[in-house]
């Protein structure tokens, strides 16, 4: 026999399925925002290639500060062709012997010091080297530490994301807004820690880079990895361009751009 | 009081004035049972209150378990806005709701005289902690917002350092005066249980479980005695006796 249901079992019936309803929305909405880190910014050469050009490049030659044992390498990938130089760090003695007529004047340019020969180093990671140095060598700064101002609208957005919680970090750190607020966030900021509207120009790029190295809170002692460099990047970009939205900040930073930029 | 006696040294007082107090009012009562029985209807008069008072406080214990339970659950929850502010409001209404139930019990509790003043004494100040720690949930919800977020990545690792016998009190000093009078005030009305009528449910509970547990050891000599019984083994041992 049917049994009629009662109002307080409807309701209560009403409540799971709205509380379903609502996690499903919401598991939708974050499937939609999830960060694809598949291509990070910045990653155009090996890591490995700096390591190698640090172990076994840097002690004779510099990037644009001179000759120092061995020529600058700064625009060595402009001045010689790839072919050659691949030939050249891997037997450097056999292109001499060779009377190839640019190692002949190299080698007597230089004392008749000769390169050694790098025939460890396979074709890859040679190619990796010049890669680097290609790209600006030691010169380049980790993506977390170029400055806030360098970014595109893109990195600004997913800043905002990461604020706010729409797009999840890689490392699992929780999302700004959990304890803080910036100006216009409402009640989706959180009101534990400061409100950083001004915090941008407070601490400015160097500092605040590293700050986010470091979790607020050490959840688990164990963890090596907090912000991407990209999220982090972001992150900083998004709190500048929060900064330049406060009246009083906007006239600062236009009278540090009339001062020249800090870069 | 410096931080570390607070939140080092005062959560483990608490826990051992919780437990030996206990302990000293079932062995003081453990042959008086029926008087502790007889004491129940008269805690219940000032702690039981309304159904709504015991259904939010449940409701807010459970709350702060599953908080310590299942910190990455949540903050998974919370990880949607929407559901951040379901979970929010609903706490911050189930915290309002025991705020109120609790003005109503304390008004009756003030209403009624009861036999001793000890009791009583007791009584009120073990009301009084619980309101500085609803009110100071409250007040932290209002002003230091998305608590269920913050508190599972600060006070759950606290917590468990705490039970994990480390107790890291950094994660607590830097907190607001609020949190950290929410902290206290529950470790606290904790360690005055033992004082009040409501320590009669405790000890009368202890009492059923050892009650219980004491049945298989019981049984076990029982069979024994049976045992020994069927079979006698003087009989074995000295059979010239027979």
């Amino acid at each position: 026999m049917a049994r009629t249901t009662t109002y307080s079992e409807r309701l209560l019936r009403s409540a799971m399925l709205l509380l379903v309803l609502v996690t499903l929305a919401s598991e939708i909405q974050r499937a939609n925002a999830q960060d694809d880190d598949s291509n990070p910014v910045g990653a155009k050469f090996s890591p490995d290639a700096m390591a190698t050009f640090n172990k076994r490049c840097s002690a004779c030659h510099t990037y644009g500060k001179g000759i120092k044992v061995g020529p600058d390498l700064k625009g060595v990938t402009e001045r010689r062709k790839r072919e050659w130089l691949l030939r050249f760090i891997h037997g450097s003695s056999e292109v001499i012997k060779s009377g190839d007529p640019t190692a002949t004047a190299l080698f007597a340019q230089f004392k008749q010091q000769r390169m050694p020969d790098w025939t460890d180093l396979s074709e890859k990671q040679i190619n990796d080297i010049l890669d680097y140095l290609a790209g600006g060598g030691p010169d380049i700064k980790p993506l977390d530490e170029r400055n806030a101002d360098l970014a595109t609208r893109a990195e600004i957005e997913t800043g905002r994301q990461l604020f706010y919680g729409q797009m999840h970090f890689k490392h699992d750190a929780q999302p700004c807004a959990t304890c803080h607020s910036v100006q216009g966030s409402g009640l989706r900021g959180g009101s534990l820690g400061p409100n950083l509207s001004s915090v941008y120009f407070k601490y400015q790029d160097k500092a605040l880079t590293s700050f986010l190295r470091h979790p607020c809170f050490q959840w688990d002692s164990s963890a090596t990895s907090y912000l991407t460099a990209k999220e982090s990047f972001a992150l900083k970009a998004f709190l500048r361009q929060v900064a330049l939205q406060q009246p009083t900040n906007t006239a600062i930073a236009a009278g540090r751009s009339e001062g020249g930029s800090n870069r | 009081m410096k931080p570390n006696f607070l939140f080092v040294a005062w959560p483990y007082m608490a826990l051992a004035l919780f437990c030996l107090g206990i302990v000293g009012r079932y062995l003081l009562s453990r042959k008086q049972m029926a008087a502790v029985e007889a004491k129940l209807p008269d805690a219940w008069t000032v702690f039981g209150g309304s159904k709504l008072w015991r259904i939010s406080l449940v409701l807010l214990l459970l709350g702060h378990l599953a908080g310590l339970v299942f910190p990455h659950g949540i903050l998974l929850w919370n990880g949607s806005t929407i559901r951040l502010y379901l979970l929010e409001g609903f706490a911050f209404t189930v915290g309002v709701v025991a705020l109120g139930s609790w003005a109503v019990l304390m008004w009756r509790h003030l209403e009624r005289s009861g036999d001793s003043a000890a009791a009583e004494f007791a009584d009120t100040v073990f009301l009084a902690l619980l309101f500085v720690g609803l009110l100071s949930g409250l007040l932290m919800a209002a002003f230091y917002r998305w608590g269920s977020s913050w508190g599972a990545m600060t006070l759950t690792p606290y917590a468990v350092s705490l039970l994990r016998a480390n107790p890291t009190a950094g994660f607590v000093t830097q907190m607001p005066f609020l949190v950290r009078l929410h902290i206290f005030s529950w470790f606290a009305a904790v360690a005055v249980v033992p004082l009040t009528r409501l320590a009669a449910f405790i000890v009368l509970a202890l009492h059923r479980c050892f009650g219980l547990m004491g049945r298989p050891v019981i049984a076990v000599g029982r069979a024994a005695e049976a045992w020994m019984q069927r079979h006698d083994p003087a009989a074995r041992i000295w059979p010239e006796e027979d």
